[in-house]
């Protein structure tokens, strides 16, 4: 960087006649004051940086927290729940308005469709949520929404509803002809009566939780919450024990157990997968047998419990509810010494079953 | 730019000079000490860091702003204080001395881009200096007539030109201190300092009488 002739005479003529260094300094006092002012602002800011970088880091926090709750939440009610349906037993139609054709593993079903099961019939339904719900025979069942509000109405027969999680924004409801049952993530089973009984006040629809809470309205009684092991309306839960509508001999389409989600999920796929009346027929006696071993322990029968889920085990040990069975047994006897002994046998029959971890704890601790 | 063109005029000298407020501090108190006690908000150092500081803002200042200055005393208490709340950036790869010149400079330097009215760029409030270093009379009013006549073409100047050229050429800064007191890069002071040595080299060509006493003063040298 060579410099110009002139522009380096030039510097060297000012830096010669620089102005000179002696300067008086000025007010020490003030100086030093004006040092310790600038220490002063100095923790100040240092502060003001700390509780700045605090506050931004939990505003983002809080930002990033609530745009994925919002997140969540758009995506959840935004979409169009997905449901898919497969006929069990003698199978089951799918109609919308007059037109009605044979029901197809694993179809899909959209809103204003009918699924109509016929007495020794069945069906299962999967919903994109996780919800999913098992039709008893003699049953109309119809979508009426698939969004943020997943509507059903249950015509007439029985479902066996295992309801996921909700969304703050979602709702779960199923009508009767004289009531609306609204979920709150729980597992209940609604049936409709052919006619009024005596109790209820002449209603047909009969409602029994088992787990969570569901909401029911009806005409001139509000909105009452029916909590897990109650029955609506009260004093009628006695009629869902009985079977409801017996089928030809071997079906047997009594009103579906109430077992858990992946239960009936499992009991479908095997109703599925083999096609036959016979295994049909063979899974509704099995259904009938955890019912019943689930009425008599809710009755406080427990020995008839016990026998009910022992007779399921022995007579069908490939079942799919077999599993359910010995574990319901073990819960059973958890509070007594055979508790431990049973969760040994479970833990040797199913390594790898749902209730390995209960089953471990019972055999730490009975 | 080589070594060998490098300005030996530093506005700080790197060596302590002998007397009086060139003394860089107080007995007992060096550089460390007193950046310690600053940054731990000893108020007790107040005034040795004064001490050690007010010398070189004084000269800083007197140089870039003339010491006659009516905002004076205001610009040295702005360095001041610029001094103490930028302490923390100071990393101790260069003389604080330098660091303190540095920070000055940028005061001034701000304070005299903010000013509208007038923006001097070369102060020369001390005439009575010139007498005092040249031989006669007659060539100290003829260096007066050019230092007067350069500081015109500076102030024609593209000012952001002129200014690297002062600071680099006549101050003695180096490029990245200039930059750091411009608040350009270092490639930009360098391209600043090239055009504005070019430009008032065309300038001083144009008049031919500061032509010819610059090209005698650079040969008597």
């Amino acid at each position: 960087m060579n410099t110009p002739r002139y522009a380096a005479a030039a510097a060297k003529l000012l830096r010669r006649y620089l102005p000179g260094a002696t300067v008086a300094s000025g007010d020490s006092s003030r100086g030093i004051g004006t040092i310790e002012r600038a220490m002063r602002a100095r923790t100040r800011q240092r502060r003001l940086l700390a509780v700045g970088a605090s506050l931004a880091v939990a505003a983002a926090v809080l930002i990033a927290g609530t745009l994925l709750d919002k997140w969540r939440q758009s995506s959840a009610s935004s979409g169009v729940i997905a449901i898919n349906v497969t006929p069990s037993g003698q199978g089951a139609a799918l109609a919308r308005n007059e037109d009605e054709a044979p029901l197809r593993a694993r179809s899909s079903i959209e809103s204003g469709q009918r699924i109509e099961t016929p007495a020794d019939g069945g069906a299962s339904l999967q919903l994109s949520t996780g919800t999913s719900m098992t039709l008893a025979g003699r049953t109309s069942f119809r979508v009426d929404g698939q969004g943020a509000t997943q509507r059903f109405t249950l015509q007439r027969g029985e479902l066996l509803a295992r309801v996921a999680k909700l969304m703050p924004t979602q709702r779960f409801i199923v009508d009767t002809p004289d009531a609306e049952v609204e979920v709150r993530g729980t597992r209940f089973r609604l049936r409709v009566l052919e006619h009024g009984e005596s109790c209820g006040a002449g209603s047909r629809t009969r409602l029994d939780v088992s787990e969570g809470v569901v909401e029911v309205s009806a005409p001139n009684q509000g909105a009452i919450r029916v909590k897990a092991g109650e029955a609506w309306p009260a004093g009628c839960s006695g009629t869902m024990d009985p079977p409801q509508a017996p089928a030809p001999s071997q079906s047997g389409a009594r009103a579906t157990a109430p077992a858990p989600k992946h239960d009936v999920r499992s009991a479908a796929r095997a109703a599925v997968s083999d096609g036959a009346a016979q295994r049909t027929s063979g899974l509704s006696a099995q259904n009938d047998l955890f019912a019943e071993g689930v009425a008599r322990g809710r009755r406080g029968d427990t020995s008839g419990a016990l026998r009910a889920y022992q007779e399921l085990m022995d007579r069908y040990p490939s079942s799919a509810l077999a599993e359910n069975a010995m574990v319901e047994r073990m819960r059973l006897l958890a509070q007594t010494p055979s508790g431990a002994l049973e969760a040994s046998r479970y833990l040797a029959r199913y390594p790898r079953g749902f209730a390995v971890r209960e089953a471990k704890k019972l055999v730490a601790e009975p | 730019m080589s070594p060998a063109n490098r300005v030996p005029l530093m506005l700080v000298p790197a060596a302590p000079a002998g007397s009086g407020s060139e003394e860089p501090g107080p007995p007992g108190l060096d550089d460390s000490t007193l950046l310690a006690g600053l940054r731990a908000q000893d108020a007790s150092i107040s005034k040795a860091f004064y001490d050690r500081v007010r010398p070189i803002v004084d000269r800083t200042l007197a140089r870039l702003l003339g010491s006659r200055d009516n905002d004076y005393e205001d610009v040295a208490q702005r360095a001041l204080f610029e001094i103490v709340s930028a302490i923390g950036r100071f990393r101790g790869d260069c003389p604080l001395d330098a660091w303190v010149s540095i920070v000055t400079a940028r005061v001034a330097y701000r304070t005299i881009r903010r000013r509208r009215t007038e923006r001097r760029l070369f102060v020369d409030d001390q005439p009575h200096e010139v007498s005092l270093v040249t031989r006669s009379h007659a060539s100290a009013v003829a260096a007066r007539q050019a230092i007067e006549r350069v500081r015109a073409e500076l102030e024609r100047m593209n000012s952001d030109r002129a200014w690297t050229f002062l600071l680099h050429d006549v101050y003695g800064y180096d490029l990245k201190e200039v930059g750091q007191i411009t608040g350009v890069s270092l490639s930009a002071a360098q391209t600043r300092l090239v055009r504005g040595r070019r430009e008032i080299h065309e300038r001083i060509k144009q008049d031919v009488a500061l032509a010819r006493f610059l090209k005698q003063f650079s040969e008597d040298g």
